[in-house]
Formats: structure tokens, sequence, C-alpha cells
């Protein structure tokens, strides 16, 4: 149903610019003032598009600097936001979260599975002047699969890649991967196509120099001042029409400013005074001051990412099936995402890819949300449940997360739950999870995923969850090509994921996207947004 | 004096090392790393372990202190692990900024406290001394981060006369650069002015009481001259001592109001340092701030003697 809504939006937008050419400014208003589908409570701009126009300097503030501009490495989200500019990937989106070619021109999978010819577009240059050829791409996975699981899981499958001619290539496989583009297509550290000769001069851990073959190529990086991109004027855009992440790109503005700004306050009245035209995260806390202000407008979007609680499996306390089902039995949602996130910004659906509603199933919904203390403390009984405390790590660095924690740690405690909460700061928690023997549940953010595949829900992520039959249904869905097919295997696996309860999913957050109302066609924000066909009015 | 110089300068070193040594221990045994932040919240343990290996994190401390010690002690401060440059070029990068700032914010302290403190003096147990005392305790109390976000709204969103944050380099634009670092400065110099108007009242009605003030009145001195040659002089003498201590203030000020103000100092510097754990930006900011804190104090002592008579006599002596 959301992508419905998000297709009717781009139809919509499309619409109203060509009827803006013939009937005129007035009209317009009135039917942009009403538009309040699409993108979610959209508050549209009052005076909807005429032509794009050409030139300006779109400056983004983002919550902090990125740790680097390497895509292959992180899995931080600010990364995918600025670095998309210049580098792109083999495979794209398209509205419907469809992999299509971007640097690819073709993609051929043979009847067995076991042969996959990928041919590259022609002339597409680097920023560095070179062209793009097989030898890239192949440099580029060789450097991506030795970082990302997901490239690990893709080159597990390839016999060898061989490079037919420079713009040919061919995967022999060693078992089918159905999710051949999906793995290669836009995403957390996804396999951005970076030239041979710059990866032969950089190691895994950093890159020599930031070179692609984006539509924006980079200028310079000062740390906690900016990161500032400029149009590649000999850019290769791809053909077709705008859809989603896929298309042409109109490289509108001359050039991109990415500047951190850490405080939240200071991000807002910087929108508010017009020196930033998009601001990247907000909490709904700022929409009312926000809604007043002129030449702002507020996007509330569809849900796209959802309040994750990890529970580690090899906790001696948690290892019990019983100890977790008491947990899951016994929280309240909404309690704990009205806490967290306020009226209005959150819904309680059970679906594990919010955002990509092909994959929408209620498998295991029984499970989910049953708030019954009752059942939770006689589940606590059977389990003979000594009062070990349930150590809950939390960061108050992400405010959201920290308050629908410290809601569900007093419901926990209802049901006779020992509960101690640890406060770190971001780095604590980010090093601590990886250790099993200091927690048992820490509050995290399952981001949008346009496919189940990228989901990772494999015993080696934080966790743990070893269970045999959910593997092999993983190992399905990668190599199995057929919608339908994957469907049915997807929805045993959520099925598995309640039953099991190796984390709980407590609900689906609406994400607050702020932005000068002059700053026209972000384009689709699930993966965050791209500026290269956006444009400045006025 | 110089015997005296070389002397303080030389128990510098021993300080410098104990100084880099607690810091040493201290980042290295907090919990949390630089590779788990630069591989962000979905990666794998597996995933940071293999990059705290390849970023050699895993040495044990007794093979890693060695390491660092040696390199300091050549003067190299290593090298950042995520600004990709030396940690001594990121900290001189830095130091402009945040020396800009304090320097800017000195001087609207000193020109609203010290003008200040001499008016309550002179109206002293009026309602100006009243009212005066009321703003300089009003500016000390009022954080600085609050402060800074009134300046703002004000300047920035409601009259958009200046920006609301962002660095311009004095060299590309010096115009830029004081519409840019206004607000900071102002932010940070009224949030201390009220230290040198509180000192220099309180010290100037301590002079006032003294027997050569009454000598010069007597004398039939100009009240100015009385005011600016006897009195201010004499007064100026424990403020420096104390203007020169706060110093640390200024610096911890400056952290809060680079990060409100999104200016690159060396504050933001630490800060996002310690957030992300760049053990060598971490330990190279500590023992530079250490080494501000010796020089600051050793000037002060400089000044002293400078403005002081007595104490010359006294080393002389000594």
């Amino acid at each position: 149903m959301t992508r419905n809504t998000r297709r009717y939006l781009w139809t919509r937008r499309r619409f109203l610019t060509t009827v803006g050419a013939l009937a005129g400014g007035a009209i317009l208003a009135a039917c942009g003032g009403n538009d309040s589908s699409g993108g979610g409570d959209s508050q549209e701009d009052p005076t909807p598009t005429v032509d794009p126009r050409r030139g300006g300097q779109i400056r983004v503030a983002l919550t902090g600097d990125p740790p680097n501009l390497d895509i292959h490495q992180t899995t931080d989200s600010i990364v995918v936001l600025v670095a998309s500019h210049m580098y792109e990937t083999l495979f794209t989106w398209d509205a419907d979260y469809r992999p299509v070619p971007l640097l690819a021109a073709s993609h051929e999978e043979s009847e067995d599975g076991l042969l996959h010819t990928l041919k590259l577009r022609a002339d597409v240059p680097f920023h560095n002047g070179e062209t793009l050829k097989a030898e890239d791409v192949v440099a580029s996975i060789e450097r991506w699969s030795g970082i990302s699981g997901l490239g690990e899981g893709l080159m597990e499958a390839v016999d060898k890649i061989e490079i037919v001619d420079d713009l040919t290539l061919e995967f022999h496989m060693s078992q089918p991967f159905g999710t051949f583009r999906m793995a290669l297509a836009r995403q957390l550290q996804g396999c951005a196509i970076y030239p041979k000769s710059v990866l032969d001069a950089s190691d895994s851990t950093s890159l020599s120099e930031y070179v692609g073959t984006g539509p924006y190529k980079f200028v310079e990086w000062l740390p906690d001042q900016h990161i500032l991109m400029e149009r590649f004027d000999d850019y290769a855009s791809p053909g077709g029409e705008v859809d989603g992440y896929a298309g042409p790109k109109a490289q509108y503005a001359d050039r991109l400013e990415f500047i951190p700004v850490r405080t939240e306050a200071s991000r807002v009245a910087g929108l508010q005074a017009g020196d930033y035209h998009y601001v990247e995260t907000l909490s709904p806390d700022q929409v009312p001051v926000l809604e007043t202000t002129e030449g702002v407008a507020i996007d509330v979007l569809p849900s796209d990412s959802w309040l994750n609680i990890v529970l580690n499996l090899r906790s001696p306390v948690l290892e019990d099936l019983r100890v977790r089902r008491a947990i899951q039995v016994a929280l309240d949602h909404e309690a704990i995402m009205l806490a967290a996130f306020g009226e209005g910004y959150y819904e309680l659906t059970p679906e594990l890819v919010p955002g990509a509603p092909t994959w929408y199933t209620e498998a295991g919904a029984e499970f989910f949300n049953q708030n019954d203390p009752d059942r939770a403390r006689e589940l606590l009984e059977e389990a003979g449940y000594d009062g070990t405390p349930l150590r809950i790590m939390v960061t108050e660095e992400i405010q959201q997360e920290y308050n629908g924690t410290l809601t569900m740690a007093q419901q926990l405690e209802e049901v006779g739950f020992n509960i101690e909460l640890l406060v770190y700061d971001g780095a604590t928690l980010s090093d601590q999870r990886n250790d099993e023997t200091a927690w048992e549940m820490y509050a995290a953010w399952a981001s949008f995923r346009p496919d189940p595949v990228m989901r990772n829900l494999t015993s080696s992520a934080t966790g743990w969850w070893e269970n045999e039959e959910k593997d092999e249904l993983l190992a399905q869905l990668q190599s199995e090509s057929d919608y339908d097919r994957r469907f049915e295997i997807w929805e045993q696996v959520q099925y598995l994921f309640y039953e099991e309860v190796p984390r709980l999913k407590i609900g689906n957050s609406r994400r607050v996207v702020a932005r000068s109302a002059a700053l026209q066609d972000i384009g689709p924000t699930e993966m965050q947004p791209e500026f290269s066909n956006a444009w400045l009015d006025g | 004096m110089t015997g005296f110089i070389v002397r303080r300068l030389m128990l510098a070193v021993p300080v410098m090392l104990v100084v880099g040594t607690i810091t040493f221990l201290l980042v290295h045994l907090t919990p949390g790393d630089p590779a788990a932040v630069m591989l962000g919240p979905e990666a794998t343990p597996g995933q940071v372990d293999q990059l705290r290996d390849e970023m050699g994190l895993n040495d044990p401390l007794i093979i890693q202190y060695p390491r660092w010690l040696a390199d300091v002690l050549r003067f190299d401060l290593g090298r950042s692990i995520f600004l990709e440059r030396p940690v001594s070029q990121a900290i001189l990068e830095r130091a402009t900024p945040t020396l800009q700032l304090t320097a800017y914010a000195m001087l609207i302290a000193i020109a609203l406290g010290v003008p200040a403190g001499v008016i309550a003096v002179l109206h002293r147990d009026s309602l100006i001394d009243k009212i005066l005392l009321l703003l300089a305790l009003t500016g000390t109390a009022i954080a600085d981060f609050f402060l800074g976000m009134l300046l703002i709204l004000l300047f920035a969103v409601v009259l958009k006369w200046l920006p609301s944050g962002g660095y311009v380099a004095f060299t590309a634009d010096p115009v830029g650069h004081f519409r840019a670092m206004l607000l900071p400065s102002l932010a940070l110099g009224i949030s201390i002015a009220g230290l040198p108007a509180r000192l220099i009242r309180t010290a100037m009605l301590d002079v006032i009481q003294e027997d050569y003030v009454r000598v010069a009145v007597a004398k039939g001195l100009s009240h100015w001259t009385v005011v600016t040659r006897h009195v201010f002089r004499n007064a100026l003498l424990p403020a420096i001592t104390v203007f020169g201590y706060t110093l640390g203030d200024l610096l911890g000020g400056a952290v809060v109001v680079e990060t409100v103000f999104s200016l690159p100092g060396m504050g933001q510097l630490v800060v996002n340092s310690i957030a992300r754990r760049d053990f060598p930006v971490i330990q190279g900011v500590v023992m530079v701030i250490a080494l501000g804190y010796l020089l600051a104090n050793l000037l002060v002592d400089i000044l002293y003697v400078a403005a002081d008579p007595r104490v010359r006599v006294t080393r002389a002596v000594g």
C-alpha cells in the first residue's frame, strides 16, 4: 500500500509539473496545498514547480562527520547519504524496489543459475579520467567481498569471475545465486565501483583517493567543517525515465555541501535561518517549531525502519526460550513506541521489511505485541527464573531508543525481571555488543531494506541466533530468484523470528524529513535521498 | 629571570609524560574502539574483530605503550584514524579557530567586564553597582550553550543578520570571518565577562582602603589619576593571576560553543575524537592542552613579575 501511495506522489508530481506549464501558479498553489497523501503527511510547498533551475549549492546538515567516504567499509547510513553522489553501483532500485541496471548495461542468468553474464555500459568515465572497465568491477567486488557480509556470501557462491572483454564479465557459480542483482545494488556497505588503479594504491581499511563514476565529484573534506562536491561535467547519465533511484541524473546543482552540525537545535535553527536546505534526521519534537516556519517543508515519511531489541542468545539467562517468550509476551508495544516517538510517528505491524510492501507478511503476528503480563509471569515461573539481572544496554545519544528502552525496562520489572540498565555512550555500546558475556539486551535500529535477504539474521550477527532450519531458509532466500517462491521462504523465516524470539520488533517508526521549501525533487528517501536530480527553486 | 623560565620549562617534561601516560591508559582501558565505530551500527562481531586486527588494536598494551612512547619522544603524535592526516597537522588546523574564538571572547569579556567593574566601584552600593553585579552574575550563571542558542535564534533565525554557524577563515574572507565568529565570541565572552568585572571590583575595593590611596587623594591628585594610576593598576595584580588560571574555563566553554556553532576547533576535535575513539587524536589533544596550561601558568607568573616590582625584589634576594 505504501508503495502505491509513493507512486501516486510521483505521478502526481509529474502531473502537477505538466499542468503547471498550462494553467499557471494560482491553481497549482491550491492543488499543492491540498496534497496530504504522497510521502506521508507532507506539508507540500505552497507553489509547485515550473521548470527545474540549474545552478546553486545544495547545503545538507549532517548529524556528524561520516567515519569515512568508503561505501564498502561501513554500515553507517550517513556514508550512503554523502558518498552515493560520487560512487555508483552496478545496479540500483526503481520506485518499486526492484533492482535495475545502473553501471551495468545488461545482466543475464543461465537456466541452471550457474552463469551470470554482466555487460557494462560503454564509455563511462571515472572522475580521474579513466574509463570504466571490467577489471575495475572485479577489483571492486574482490575488495568489497573481503569486508561486507553480503559480498562474502556472494563470493562463496562464485567459482571464478572471468573477464571476457573490457565490458563483459562472466560469473561462474558453484551454486545458484538468485539475488545477484540485489547483492550488487545500492545499499549500506554496498559494492561501489572504484577504479582498479585507486584500489591498487589502497588497502582494506582506507581508500587512497575518492574516485567514482557518480554525478558529483569530490572536491574537499575538511572534518567538522564540510564535505564539498561539484558537478562532474563528463558524467555518463543513464537513459530512460527517472524511476526511484534509477534513471537519468540531471545534476541541476553546481555543488553539494555536506556540513556536520552536531546539535539538533543548531540544525533546526540553521534550517530556519535558511543556512541549510536539508537536515539529515530530526526528532518529532521539532515538528511543531518547524511547521510554523515560513520556507520550511516537513515530510513525515511512511514507516521504513523499526525499533529493534536485540537479545543475546548466548547469555545463560536468555538461552532459555521460555525466558525470551516471557519478555515477548510481557511487552506493551504501544506504550514503548509512544514513549519513543510520540503520537502519530509509529505503526504497530509485524512485518520485518517495512517500506518494501511486496514483502509484507503477517506470519507470526500472533506473537506480536501480546501485552499479557500474567502469562509472562507464568512463563518465568515455569523457566525457574532466579532473578539473575537482565543487563540492558542503551545509549542516550539516540533519544528515541533511550526513551523506549526505559519504558520497556519498567514493563519487564513489573512481571518480575530484575533489570540492570547499562547506559553507555555510542562507541562503548557498539564495542560492548560484540562481547557475548557483557549484556542480555540492547536497543538498536533496523533500518530500511528493499529485500529481506539484506536483513542480517545470520548467526554471525550480534545476538548469535543459531538455528539450522532458519539458516537453510536464508540460504534458499539467497539462491532462489523466483519471487513467489522467495515470498513463501521469507514467510517461514519471519514466523521463526517470532517463534524463537532472537530479537524483538517493537514497532515501525515514521521518520521526519525537514527541508527548505526551495529544495525540490529529492526523490525517494528510504535509502537516503539523492540530490542528483534535486534543484533549488529561486 | 631566564633561569627561572628555563627551570619551569624543564619541569614541564615529566609533567607532560605523566599526563600522556595517564591519558594513554584511560583511553585504552575505556571500552569502545574505533573499529566498531568505523564499521557502523550493523557490523557483525567478526567484521569488527578483523578490522581491529588490521588496525593493530588487538596488540596488548604492553606492546602498544612503548610504541606510542617512542613516537612521542620523537615529537611524533601519530596519525589520526578518521581524519586521514597526522595528529599534529589536525591539531594545528584546529588550533586556529579555537585560539581566535578564545581571543575574541577574552577581548569581549575584558571590554565588558573591566569597565563594568570600575564603574561598579566608583558607584559602590548604589543602584548601578547592584545592577552591574546582577548582570555579571547572570552572565556567569547562564550556560554558554543556552546563551549561544538564544543568540542564534535572535540574530540568525529572526533577524537573519548573521549565519547560524560554520567557520570562515580570516585569510579567505575577513568580513565573512568576523560575521561567523561574532555570535560564538559573544556567547563565550558574555559568559565569562562577569569574572573580570567581579575581580576588578573586589580588588579595587581592597586597594581603595589602602593608605597610599588616601595619601594620593590628600595630595590633591585628580580623581581620574587616583583611580587609574593608583587603584586600578594595583588592583590588576590579583586579577591577572585569577584570569590567567581561568584559561581552562575558557577552553571548556570553547568546547561547548564550538559544538553549538559548528566551529572546527580543538574542542570539537577532542569531543568527536572521544565519541569515535580516535585514540591518537585524543592523546595528542590532551597533551597539547596540558602544555597550553603549563605555558599559560608560566606566562601568568612572568606577567606577575613584570607588573609587581616587589616580586622581583623577593626573587633577587631569595
